[in-house]
């Protein structure tokens, strides 16, 4: 039927996705990180030049997405690289996608415990979410880039509107001087803060459906600038309120500042609240997305079809978030993953783009 | 089958195939100033008697045929000199006469003709035309729709003089052959929709199908969701509006209820009034709309989830007084809810079926009395029936009906949920149900279309009503041939 052309993503929605995939667990805990690494609160710099490489980097992703029209990055790498290296590193892929799930799934619960449901068991917490998703992942991609179509625009006012009700306590103070103990402290926070922008790589494989493939090196540029400014304004906000030093010694340093929000004559003073449902809202986009991706590449590894992996997955990403202890291994999970995402979201597509130009030429993109 | 030669055996086996029933009229007569036999065949309820004596029977037995008349020569005669009726066929199967003479027509059958005409003088019994009951407005037209399809049909020709407007026919139910017409715009509306409900209707295969709420669950696309994929509207003016946007009508004979397809979410929220009164009210009632269904749809769960998990989120002050009206209530605020929602459900199921003044009367024992007694007998809280009230105003104020009877469902879901897993259930829930209504088609168009394919001259008249003059083009997602509504400046041209 002819009405079903919507099957294919325009590039207003993919840049929505990616942006969605993007914003996740790092906006309530990346300030506390960020600013022990940098030590002052030049961390907007930080950010803005991490940000710049990862725009730079999508970029170098979209011009590979380019060159193999219509093709997903687990169908054409074998392609650039040979078969059995190629199938290696779409396993590589999924594992990547499956650690960022269960990452996803693992802190939103902690937060959940932090904020909601302080006694119950964190395995009720995970699974319950795991299944609702389970239910979006199954009916596959389209529904997900709808859903984070849907809920994207009303996540981001929501949240920025909450940090900017408290406003009335910033100090523009705590920033100044800029760079007051030089550049190398910026510099040195690139690496860590860089785990706030991993999941652009989902244009490797959502940017195959984008309607007109000429657009896609602005959809993923967009994509990746609407979270920077994004952590920008948040993060200016959170080291606004709270000063350098109290964020280094706060867990969850965004949720406080939402907690102390007291805006004057409103009824109304419990903006957590608001901001939970928010949060979850925005963790299972990103979710969703990374455990879709995961069972798609597990069935171009294992010539399944990729209806039966969502479901076989389940227990594995349920094990992986449950398995650390207490937050901390939690965190270290998430370390771990942004060491893979150096090579998922850097190596591994610039070195293909090369292999792919030596091979094929700059504009060679033979068809099969 | 084809018919014979022979008068008898053809009136014979007319009769075998429907039975000699008492209402079967068999009239014999013979042609004036001839020797040549007819016979006419009717059912009697079903044909308008004064119509068949006056335009068929009497020029029948005056109209001076020639004497040597050939048997072959008559029905042409018949039909262009002697019969004075409008709507005259020839048919030549057996069936077709069935068909006929079951559909109100009266069969004229001739010696020596293998061919019977037919006559269509059926006695079209009718309601008359009323304001809609369902679907009142401030402002607007009262005509609504009656259970007499031509009747239906009329209303639309009359106020649509576009010689696009196409009328397709369909017999519906393998026992009762009801008509069911599809209505569209053949210029507005997309091919590729209008082939894909022909194809849809063709599949039906019912015995009967009593009202268009049969057709409207055998040919939607998601059996399982609460959400209704089909609008049904008893106003002629919304099944004109919606095929000036390029969707279709689904007209069946024998009820009111037209159905419109295809249906996105934001359309369950539209009204006749919205487009009747100044934007500026419009649109501030369709906001509203969306917080009314953000009422029906959250508000007991949120009770619960922040009375039995989350006092702490509350503002102080309202959970001192929250917590000082549940004192004493014996039940889990999940229990109370449920006893209070269950109450009302009842309540409206009492009163839907009763006449309107005991119906009233139950509403007032029900609403009041129960709600009173109950809060002084301790048994919920105040709050909780203000909660269950403000919930139940909410779902009445959703224009469409089968609208709020989902959000109803959905509702108790949610409440479930809110005290299993508090807030977080909650937004679970609520995550579910997005979920599903982004996968949701109706008709291959997304369900949520407007919100989620982002086509901004469709947000025009979604949340917000823009003034008419910046409302140009059509509903995009339909994909209609047309798109322009409006010339440029909205004047005519020259």
């Amino acid at each position: 039927m002819q009405l079903k052309h919507d099957d294919k993503i325009s590039s207003r929605q993919l840049s929505i996705s990616i942006s969605s995939v993007i914003i996740a667990v790092g906006v309530v805990t990346m300030p506390r990180t960020a600013v022990k690494v940098v030590g002052t609160a030049d961390v907007w710099i930080t950010l803005l030049l991490s940000g710049a490489i990862a725009m730079m980097i999508v970029y170098l992703c979209t011009k590979l997405m380019q060159r193999y029209p219509g093709q997903t990055f687990f169908e054409y790498n074998q392609r650039i690289v040979g078969k059995a290296l190629g199938m290696l590193i779409s396993f590589f892929f999924s594992c990547y996608w499956l650690m960022l799930a269960a990452y996803e799934a693992r802190m939103n619960a902690e937060v959940i415990r932090f904020l909601l449901l302080e006694r119950t068991p964190i395995e009720v917490t995970i699974l319950s979410f795991m299944l609702v998703a389970l239910y979006i992942v199954i009916k596959g991609q389209n529904p997900l880039v709808r859903l984070a179509h849907l809920v994207f625009p009303l996540t981001t006012i929501v949240l920025l509107t909450i940090l900017l009700l408290g406003i009335n306590k910033f100090h523009g103070s705590n920033f100044l001087p800029v760079a007051s103990e030089g550049v190398w402290p910026i510099v040195k926070g690139i690496p860590v803060t860089s785990i706030l922008y991993l999941g652009f790589e989902a244009i490797l494989i959502l940017g195959a459906s984008v309607q007109d493939i000429s657009k896609l090196p602005r959809a993923g540029l967009v994509g990746v600038f609407i979270p920077i400014v994004i952590y920008v304004i948040t993060f200016v906000l959170v080291i606004g309120i709270l000063s350098p030093e109290e964020v280094m010694t706060l867990v969850w340093p965004t949720i406080e500042v939402i907690k102390d929000i007291e805006f004057p004559g409103a009824f109304f003073a419990n903006f957590e609240i608001v901001f939970i449902v928010v949060w979850v809202v925005q963790i299972f986009t990103t979710y969703t997305m990374a455990y879709y991706l995961a069972g798609l590449g597990l069935s171009h590894f294992f010539h399944r079809k990729k209806d039966v992996f969502p479901y076989v997955l389940l227990p594995v990403v349920f094990l992986l978030a449950w398995y650390p202890a207490d937050i901390n291994e939690a965190i270290h999970l998430g370390d771990i993953i942004s060491k893979m995402s150096y090579l998922t979201a850097g190596i591994i597509p610039v070195t293909l783009l090369i292999i792919s130009c030596l091979r094929e030429g700059w504009h060679g993109q033979k068809q099969i | 089958m084809p018919m014979t030669y022979d008068l008898d055996e053809n009136v014979e086996q007319i009769l075998q195939t429907i039975g000699h029933n008492p209402d079967v009229i068999c009239r014999d007569l013979v042609l004036a100033q001839t020797n040549i036999r007819a016979t006419i065949l009717y059912i009697k309820y079903l044909i308008n008697k004064d119509t068949l004596n006056n335009a068929v029977l009497k020029p029948l037995l005056e109209y001076p045929f020639p004497r040597e008349l050939q048997p072959e020569e008559i029905p042409d005669l018949l039909l262009m000199r002697v019969l004075q009726l409008g709507d005259i066929r020839v048919a030549s199967t057996h069936d077709e006469c069935v068909d006929g003479i079951l559909s109100g027509n009266a069969l004229l059958f001739v010696e020596g003709n293998n061919v019977c005409i037919l006559l269509a003088i059926n006695a079209a019994e009718s309601r008359n035309i009323t304001e809609p009951i369902t679907e009142s407005v401030v402002r607007g037209s009262r005509e609504g729709f009656v259970e007499n399809l031509e009747t239906n049909l009329t209303l639309l020709r009359k106020q649509v003089k576009n010689p696009a407007l196409t009328i397709v026919n369909y017999k519906i139910g393998r026992q009762t052959r009801r008509n069911l017409v599809v209505v569209y715009l053949r210029n507005i509306a997309n091919p590729s929709l209008i082939e894909e409900v022909k194809q849809r209707i063709e599949r039906i295969d019912i015995d009967d199908a009593l009202e268009s709420g049969f057709i409207e669950q055998l040919i939607e696309d998601d059996h399982w969701s609460p959400f209704p994929q089909v609008q049904n509207t008893e106003r002629p003016d919304k099944v004109i509006s919606a095929m000036l946007e390029g969707r279709v009508a689904i007209l069946l004979d024998g009820t009111p209820f037209s159905l419109l397809v295809p249906v996105t979410f934001n359309m369950l929220l539209q009204s006749v009034d919205d487009y009747t009164e100044r934007w500026y009210a419009a649109t501030l009632i369709r906001i509203m709309r969306y917080g009314i269904i953000f009422l029906a749809l959250f508000l007991p769960a949120l009770y619960i989830a922040l009375v039995s998990y989350h006092q702490g989120l509350i503002p102080t002050k309202l959970a001192i007084s929250m917590t000082a009206s549940r004192e004493g209530v014996p039940f889990p605020t999940l229990i109370e809810a449920l006893i209070m929602e269950v109450t009302i459900e009842i309540l409206r199921e009492a009163g839907i079926r009763l006449p309107k003044p005991i119906g009233q009367a139950v509403g007032i024992v029900g609403g009041l009395v129960i709600g009173q007694s109950a809060v002084q007998a301790g048994i919920v809280s105040p709050i909780m029936v203000i909660v269950v009230a403000v919930t139940a105003i909410s779902s009445f104020a959703i224009p469409q009906y089968s609208g709020a009877i989902a959000l109803r469902l959905l509702r108790f879901g949610l409440m479930f949920a809110a005290a299993l897993l508090g807030l977080y259930g909650v937004v679970l829930a609520f995550l579910l149900i997005c979920g599903h209504m982004v996968s949701l088609k109706s008709f291959g168009v997304n369900y949520m279309g407007i919100f989620v394919m982002l086509k901004l001259g469709d947000l025009k008249d979604s949340i917000v009503k823009v003034p008419y003059f910046m409302m140009k083009t059509r509903p995009l997602l339909l994909k209609p041939l047309n798109k322009k509504r409006m010339s440029r400046n909205g004047e005519k041209k020259s």
